[in-house]
């Protein structure tokens, strides 16, 4: 009887808990219409259409989930939109054309690779205002920071490196040479390995967090695809650290990677143009912006499938998830 | 002798470069060019290869992939028309949309060759009026502005030429840039029917 008591119990709750969980949002910034889509990923339907500033790229939810940060490239500053109410209700400062951020784990601060100045731009997001400004390669470009908050690695485009950068005392420490034009850095949840794609060089860097070393090299192959159009830029990489999954940009394509033998075991085809990635926050699904076909792709991350493609403005570049 | 060999050497070097870089060097577009669109950047459905003289036979599927691939079609009309095709398939329904997807890439390729070979002439008619445009300004600098009659009038001559010369290659500089989204918006074109007939397979 007892038993039975608890297996309603269990069923009233397994079936009260999904309605208290909120619904999931997408937010994709569309670098040609200066503007932010809100998807409802329940109904895959995009609900509002934000103008932001120029040249929206990267972005990234605050801590709290309340405010979306937007690099408007064009307009050399970040823009800080309400996400309640849809409107940019501040700016912070940034340095020259911001592409691309990471937010300290804690929440604060925001560090920003600056393409024009070799700079990577650390703001205070509660204060507003610059902290730091670290000199570091040419075209600094992705930028990945440690689950720890203690190490900042930075990509830069030209000269080809993955820069180790402490968060402390801004100095760079290690220097790691990666194939042509590294795109985007990012750290496995348990700070073990950065991984790093090089969109001309066509690979995946796993770089060793510890001996700094590169212990993997991943590279890529598709049938009927031509070697050239296979660009490796976002990668994102399950907590439990087993999937990996790689946008390889003209290929169209996301690579399916298992994260422990480093084996590719699948292209799913997604949009045209593939650059960045993000995960549901219950990783179920994973978002694609396909900057060509002006469309966001849904994957079905149990059954490795896109199962839907949903229409947002042009050029769609980055890509966040709330719950 | 050798100072002219450096001259030379000079003068071959940023072509030779620019060549190297851009594979084409009549190639005027920032998109990277890509001679032809391949099936498996736009087909994750059956292998397509060797599938010409058949879909070349069904004049159903060649007269649809046709007019899907034509840019007087909208591609909304062309998703119809693929879904239209799909219902009215008993059997070998798949087979059938694959063969659609080949032809219609075939056709696709077609016209984006067509295109991309229209920008290269382009191009070249713009690098001779450029040259055009070099030599009557060398002209111009020779030409004294005190000097006689004959050189006088020559001088309004050249500089009235050099004018409109000027003006129609910086017109046609303008349009480049919608010019180079032609191949671009071909390659959406045929990326969007392809997922509309993967749609549809079973």
């Amino acid at each position: 009887m007892r038993e039975f008591v608890y297996w309603v119990l269990g069923l009233v709750l397994s079936a009260a808990l999904p309605s208290q969980a909120a619904a999931l949002t997408v937010y994709v910034s569309n670098e040609k219409d200066n503007s932010i889509s809100v998807i409802d990923a329940d109904t895959m339907v995009v609900t509002a259409t934000v103008p932001v500033g120029k040249r929206p790229r990267g972005i990234i939810l605050s801590a709290d989930k309340t405010k979306l940060f937007i690099c408007a490239s064009d307009d050399d500053r970040i823009e800080v939109l309400d996400v309640e109410t849809l409107k940019v209700i501040d700016t912070l400062p940034s340095g020259p054309d911001p592409e691309l951020f990471v937010l300290h784990p804690s929440g604060n601060p925001l560090y920003v690779a600056n393409e024009d100045d070799n700079l990577v731009t650390v703001v205070d997001v509660l204060k507003g205002s610059v902290v730091a400004e670290v000199p570091v390669g040419v075209e600094p470009e992705g930028m990945g920071i440690s689950p720890d908050g203690k190490v900042l690695v930075n990509t830069s485009e030209t000269t080809n490196m993955a820069h180790f950068i402490d968060t402390a005392s801004y100095e760079t420490t290690d220097n790691v040479l990666v194939d042509s034009r590294p795109r985007v850095a990012e750290f496995t949840s348990d700070g073990r390995q950065v991984w790093v794609t090089s969109e001309i060089g066509g690979t995946v860097s796993v770089i060793d967090a510890k001996t700094r070393r590169i212990v993997h090299k991943i590279g890529f192959e598709i049938p009927g695809v031509r070697a050239e159009a296979i660009q490796p830029v976002g990668v994102r990489i399950t907590r439990d650290g087993k999937l990996a999954f790689v946008a390889l940009g003209p290929a169209n394509r996301v690579a399916v990677i298992d994260a422990q033998s480093f084996e590719v075991t699948k292209y799913i085809l997604v949009g045209q143009r593939v650059w960045q990635l993000a995960f549901s926050p219950d990783e179920k699904q994973l978002f694609t912006t396909n900057g060509v076909s002006n469309d966001v792709s849904v994957i079905d991350v149990a059954k490795m499938k896109a199962i839907k493609s949903i229409s947002v403005g042009r050029f769609p570049w980055g890509i966040v998830t709330k719950e | 002798m050798c100072s002219l060999c450096a001259v030379a050497g000079l003068l071959l070097a940023p072509a030779s470069l620019w060549a190297a870089a851009s594979e084409d060097p009549d190639w005027p577009c920032i998109q990277r060019k890509v001679p032809e669109i391949s099936a498996g950047m736009v087909w994750a459905g059956p292998p397509v290869e060797g599938l010409e003289p058949e879909w070349r036979a069904e004049a159903e599927v060649a007269a649809l992939a046709q007019r899907i691939a034509a840019r007087s079609t909208s591609v909304e009309d062309g998703k119809k028309a693929i879904q239209a095709l799909a219902a009215r398939q008993a059997s070998g329904k798949d087979h059938k949309l694959t063969l659609l997807f080949a032809a219609t890439l075939a056709a696709v390729n077609t016209e984006r060759n067509s295109i991309i070979e229209g920008i290269k002439r382009y191009a070249r008619r713009q690098a001779k009026l450029a040259e055009k445009i070099q030599l009557q300004i060398e002209e111009l600098n020779g030409l004294p502005h005190d000097g006689s009659d004959d050189q006088k009038a020559r001088r309004r001559e050249l500089q009235e030429r050099n004018l409109w010369d000027t003006r129609i290659y910086e017109e046609r500089e303008r349009s480049l840039s919608y010019i180079c989204e032609q191949p671009v918006i071909l390659e959406q074109r045929i990326f969007a029917l392809a997922r509309e007939i993967m749609m549809q397979l079973d």
